[in-house]
Parts: C-alpha cells; sequence; structure tokens
C-alpha cells in the first residue's frame, strides 16, 4: 500500500474513519502543529487501527522568515532560530531531540530534520546534509532523510543531480520529500518541467538507489510520484494539508470556510459541489462522470453535502487511486496507466465544456501540466 | 614515477624502483618518499584481495649510484595486460566475466575507503585463474586521508578514461566508489565492442560527449549486445554519480541476470 494520510492537527477520529478501509499505509504526523497530549492519542489510534506513524519533525519551518512553530517546544523540539552556520553540537541536539521523540512514542523509522531549501545551491543544502548524516549517526532506528524543497530548485536539474550525488552517499532507509509550490489556488497548479524532474528525483532514488520515498503533502500528483517509484504519497483533509507552501506556519488573520468539494475520479479533480458537479450532473450524458445514480440524484437535488462529508470523500477516493496504481506490475505499467487516465478525464473536461457544464478550466489545466510532466518523465528516463 | 624491471627468482616479479630519491633519517627512517607514492605503497600493503596487486616484498631502500632509492616487488602476471588483449571484440559471456571480476576488486577498494580512479586497459592484468587484478594504485584517492588536490584543482586522470567527476574542481564534486564503476563501464564497454565509447579520437567534443551520456548504440548493436547489459552500461556510464549504483550488492544482482 501506498497511502498516507497527511496529519496536522485535532482528533484521530478522521483517521480512523479512512484507515478501516485497509486502504492505509500510515499517518504522518505534525508536532509543530499538534498539542502535545493529541499527538500522543493520535499516535495511540492509529497504532490500534495498524497503520504506520512517521513524525515530520518540521525543523524546516525555523528557516521560514516569519512562520511559526506554535507547539514544537510541548514535544521537547527546541530549535529555536536556525542559521546556516549552526555548530555541529547545535546540529547534534537537534537531531537528538528528534530521535528522543520517536523513542518515547516507539515510533519504528525518524524522519530527520531538515531546512526548507530553495535551490539546491543555497546555503542551506549543506545543512540539510549535515542533519540527514547526524540523524543517522545517533539512532538506532532506520532513518528517512528530509528533502524539502521549493519545486524552483528543481528547475535548475543540473544542480538538482548535484545535490543527489551527496545525499546518495548517505545510508538510510529512505527520503521523506516536501516539495513546496508558491502558486496560489487550488488544485495545485504544477509547472509541468519541475514536477517532471521531481518525478525524476523519486525515480532516482527509489528506482536506482533503492531507497523507500514518501512524499509528503502531495494529493493528486503524489499518484505520479507513486507511479515514478515511491513507496507512499501523503494528503490530508484540508487544501492546507494536500500543498505546501512556506507560508503555511506565517500567521495570518482572516480566510474563510471552504466550499464542500467533491473528488470526480472520471475527472481526477476536485470539483465544487455546489456550482461544478450540480451543473454537471443536469448534463446529458452526466452519467459517464458521475455513474453512481444516487449521487447524480442528490446533485440534481441540490442535496446539502457538508464539509466534514466532502473531507472523507477526498481521502477515500485518493486511497482508491492509489489502489489502482498499486495493482500495476511495475513502473512503466503504472505510468502507462496513469497516461491514460489523465487523457481520459481530459477528453471528459473537453466534452463537458462542449457541453455547456460549469466546470472551471483550472481543473484542466491542472490535469495538463500532470499529464506533460508524466509524458515528460517516461521520455526521460527511457520507459 | 617509477621504475619497473622483469626480474626471475622462484617466480617471476617486477622490482619496481622510486625515481625519486630519498634521504636516510636516523630516527625515521627513509624520508622525501613522494607522498601519494607513500600512499599507493600502504594501499597495496593494506589491502588484500585476489583483485588488486599486492606488495610481495620491501618496500626498503638501496643505494642506487649515489642516491638512496625506494625499492619494492609486485607479483609478474603472465596473463598480459587488457590492453595487450583488445585485438578484437570480446564475447558478452567474457566481458560478463571481467566486469564481475573488476567490481569485485573496485568493493574491495571501497571496503578500505579507496578509490582507484585509474581503471584503465593497462592497468589490468590478468592472474593464472585469468581473474583481471588491478595494477597500480598511483593516484588512487584514500578517502580517509587528506586530499592531495587542493579545492581549486581537478581530480588526477588519465583523460581518456575518467568520470565526468574527475574533470571538475574539488571544490564541486566528490569522488567515490561510483567513480570506480564509471570507469569499469568504460573499460567493459571497450572490451565488448572494441571501441571506446565516447570518441576520444574527437577531443573538441568529448567532454561534452561524457558529460550527456552520448555514446553510441550502434557499436552495442553491431555486436548484438543484450538489453541487460545495455541497461548496466547506462547505469554505469551515467554522467550523474546518484544514477550508477549505490550499493555492489545492487549491482552484483544485476550482473548475475546477465550471467
Amino acid at each position: 500500500m501506498t497511502y498516507w494520510i497527511q496529519h496536522g492537527y485535532g482528533k484521530a477520529d478522521k483517521i480512523v474513519t479512512v484507515a478501516r478501509s485497509g486502504l492505509v499505509s500510515g499517518v504522518i504526523l505534525s508536532p509543530a502543529d499538534e498539542e502535545d497530549s493529541t499527538l500522543a492519542s493520535t499516535v495511540g489510534s492509529a497504532r490500534l487501527q495498524g497503520i504506520d506513524v512517521l513524525v515530520d519533525p518540521q525543523l524546516y519551518i525555523h528557516t521560514i522568515s516569519g512562520a511559526v512553530a506554535r507547539c514544537h517546544s510541548q514535544h521537547g523540539l527546541e530549535f529555536g532560530e536556525i542559521s546556516w552556520f549552526l555548530s555541529p553540537e547545535e546540529i547534534a541536539s537537534h537531531c537528538q531531540a528528534v530521535v528522543t521523540l520517536n523513542q518515547a512514542f516507539g515510533i519504528r523509522d525518524v524522519v530527520a530534520p531538515a531546512p526548507y531549501l530553495a535551490s539546491f545551491g543555497d546555503v542551506w543544502a549543506p545543512l540539510s546534509l549535515q542533519y540527514a548524516r547526524t540523524t543517522i549517526a545517533m539512532s538506532e532506528a532506520p532513518v528517512y532523510l528530509s528533502l524539502v524543497a521549493e519545486d524552483a530548485a528543481f528547475a535548475d536539474w543540473d544542480s538538482t543531480l548535484r545535490y543527489l550525488d551527496a545525499l546518495t552517499t548517505l545510508d538510510a532507509a529512505g527520503v521523506y520529500l516536501i516539495v513546496g509550490t508558491s502558486t496560489q489556488g487550488y488544485p495545485v497548479q504544477w509547472d509541468s518541467e519541475r514536477l517532471t524532474n521531481v518525478l525524476r528525483v523519486i525515480y532516482t532514488l527509489a528506482e536506482l538507489n533503492h531507497y523507500d520515498v514518501i512524499w509528503g503533502y502531495s494529493d493528486l500528483a503524489g499518484i505520479l510520484g507513486v507511479a515514478a517509484g515511491a513507496s507512499g504519497a501523503a494528503t490530508g483533509w484540508y487544501h492546507s494539508l494536500r500543498r505546501w507552501t512556506a507560508d503555511k506556519w506565517i500567521p495570518k488573520s482572516g480566510g474563510r470556510q471552504a466550499n464542500p468539494r467533491l473528488f470526480v475520479e472520471r475527472l481526477l479533480s476536485t470539483v465544487e459541489w455546489n456550482s461544478e458537479a450540480t451543473s454537471i450532473a443536469r448534463l446529458r450524458d452526466a452519467s459517464r462522470v458521475f455513474p453512481d445514480g444516487g449521487l447524480r440524484r442528490r446533485l440534481r437535488n441540490e442535496e446539502q453535502w457538508g464539509i466534514v462529508e466532502s473531507w472523507n470523500q477526498h481521502l477515500m477516493a485518493m486511497a482508491e487511486l492509489h489502489q489502482g496504481v498499486d495493482r500495476e506490475s511495475d513502473i512503466s505499467a503504472r505510468v502507462e496507466a496513469l497516461h491514460q487516465s489523465l487523457e481520459d478525464a481530459l477528453d471528459l473536461h473537453e466534452d463537458i465544456a462542449v457541453a455547456g457544464g460549469a466546470l472551471s478550466v483550472t481543473h484542466a489545466g491542472c490535469l495538463r501540466a500532470l499529464l506533460e510532466a508524466i509524458g515528460a518523465f517516461a521520455l526521460a528516463e527511457g520507459l | 614515477m617509477k621504475s619497473a624491471f622483469l626480474i626471475r627468482t622462484d617466480e617471476p616479479s617486477v622490482l619496481k624502483v622510486v625515481r625519486e630519491p630519498v634521504q636516510e633519517d636516523p630516527l625515521e627512517g627513509a624520508v622525501g618518499l613522494p607522498e601519494r607514492i607513500r600512499r599507493e605503497i600502504e594501499g597495496m600493503r593494506a589491502i588484500s584481495h585476489p583483485g588488486i596487486v599486492r606488495i610481495v616484498a620491501g618496500p626498503d631502500t638501496r643505494t642506487i649510484g649515489d642516491r638512496l632509492h625506494v625499492w619494492y616487488i609486485e607479483p609478474f602476471f603472465a596473463g598480459g595486460s587488457l590492453a595487450d588483449r583488445l585485438d578484437e571484440p570480446w564475447s558478452e559471456a567474457e566481458c560478463v566475466r571481467l566486469l564481475g571480476g573488476l567490481v569485485d576488486a573496485a568493493e574491495a577498494l571501497a571496503r578500505h575507503n579507496t578509490v582507484h580512479r585509474d581503471i584503465k586497459p593497462s592497468n589490468i592484468v590478468f592472474d593464472v585463474s585469468q581473474r583481471p587484478v588491478l595494477l597500480d594504485l598511483g593516484i588512487a584517492y584514500f578517502q580517509d586521508l587528506t586530499p592531495l588536490t587542493d579545492s581549486w584543482g581537478v581530480s588526477p586522470r588519465t583523460p581518456m578514461y575518467a568520470a565526468p567527476e574527475q574533470f571538475e574542481m574539488r571544490m564541486h564534486s566528490s569522488i567515490d566508489f561510483r567513480t570506480d564503476l564509471f570507469l569499469i563501464g568504460l573499460v567493459v564497454f571497450e572490451t565488448l565492442t572494441g571501441i571506446h565509447p565516447f570518441n576520444p579520437e574527437d577531443p573538441q567534443s568529448y567532454y561534452d560527449r561524457l558529460t550527456n551520456c552520448r555514446w553510441s548504440d550502434h557499436a552495442l548493436d553491431e555486436v548484438h549486445a543484450s538489453g541487460r547489459m545495455r541497461q548496466v552500461l547506462r547505469r554505469l556510464l551515467d554522467p550523474s554519480m546518484s544514477r550508477r549504483y549505490r550499493r555492489f550488492e545492487h549491482l552484483r544482482e544485476e550482473i548475475e541476470t546477465l550471467g
């Protein structure tokens, strides 16, 4: 199984609901966001469901200007202000705190802390490797290195490879990957060239170097990551857990209640329930999009669709997509199947537009970037 | 630099004499031996593996003329060198055996944190069982010791048999066992096809071909190289170290499938 839940904060009941499907590999927890007692109970709940637990130490928050890690100190993660010229003792104390937290929860694999990289040539890059190396030296448990970088970093393939040349000297069990995006709105509009290189990084680490790669905050793009060789990809309830942005941890006021959305498998898109989904359900060929007659009736009758229902549906739909990709025998087969699904979805988007359905063109734009990326990835890797 | 002499005792051996003279120090013995040669000798003494040349006698000093020189003795390999055997392409099965032997030797070096850096046909000889043996640790990189090249310098190398990272300033690149894997890829490609993969006769664009993985599939077609052999060569000859093999066991698994 390749499906992971990205958990921010709050009760574990939503994890339990999805984990009962038997399609969840594990959950990634966020100590910067989660209170001490809740984190402990979430670990307990995950264990009861028989799923794995990873703790993302989230040290990167301390390398983002203006960002706040509200709960870190409650977990003994006293990272303070991180600078690029930290002493070996300071690095060691941060790594030790992470190892200790994992030990306290009896967690099998330790995720190493790492700073956030705007590029692979910046001053934080050597420090991120130093954190990885130190954690490996300290931990008796297997270690996942953290690679936390802005998508712009992947635009420069040469510097990406240089970083990988160094990273692949480290004897770790796996790599926990986070790729930040700066584009606003939902869903994420990937730059297809950068995403291609992200997929090539996953392939290089997983297929060529035999690391377990788990891609956090990746949502739908994570499925492409799994096709490229990742052993896991994570998504969460809220939009802020389905994408990673550096400003997520910068305190701000305001914000509005999210619109309830519905993930439509045949469109590979999470559309708005009240406008887009209801409009499509009224089209003559609506069954091509919504084969479930019950759902079509609900939409036509403009029945209520709660936000919690929306969150759970998204997570279950993602779990099923993962299951579909997992079934394919190898990377080539996964890539081919996904390529076909994306093409089919885009055809359907076009048909809906022609039929006059109220479906934002943003969705198709996002899918096109994914399609281009998976195609370019397959070509570059000779699949 | 060293001079080599074939000597015949119980079994033929090679006497090597370091040309740079040394001085005798009452406390420290011979001093003034160039550091690279000192490391080479230490390396040969420390690594005991049938795929790596060893020292059978010495090192010691002897006055030649009016100067003191360091000497040592290596075995003589009657099987000759790979350079002597490249008149015709080898069969794929023979190349697989060569590949396996070279990988064994590179792994033995890696276990001692040593990178040969100069694996080429003239530095590969064959013992009586036709196992390849690596000669000449003269420009080997001993990872536990302070580098002899400063950070602005480039790695020592034989240009026709060097990995891309050996052409870069040391501050921008690192050398590890994966450098030797690239060199093994070069040698095996040449042995299999009879030609060097990156056409060094055209030096203008040689580096470009080397660093952009541009080598001729045509040469492999001509010798009907198997798909798996091509796959292994493509990995070994990847310009990026992270896309070669991270562990010898991964490479060995693939070599077994070439079997």
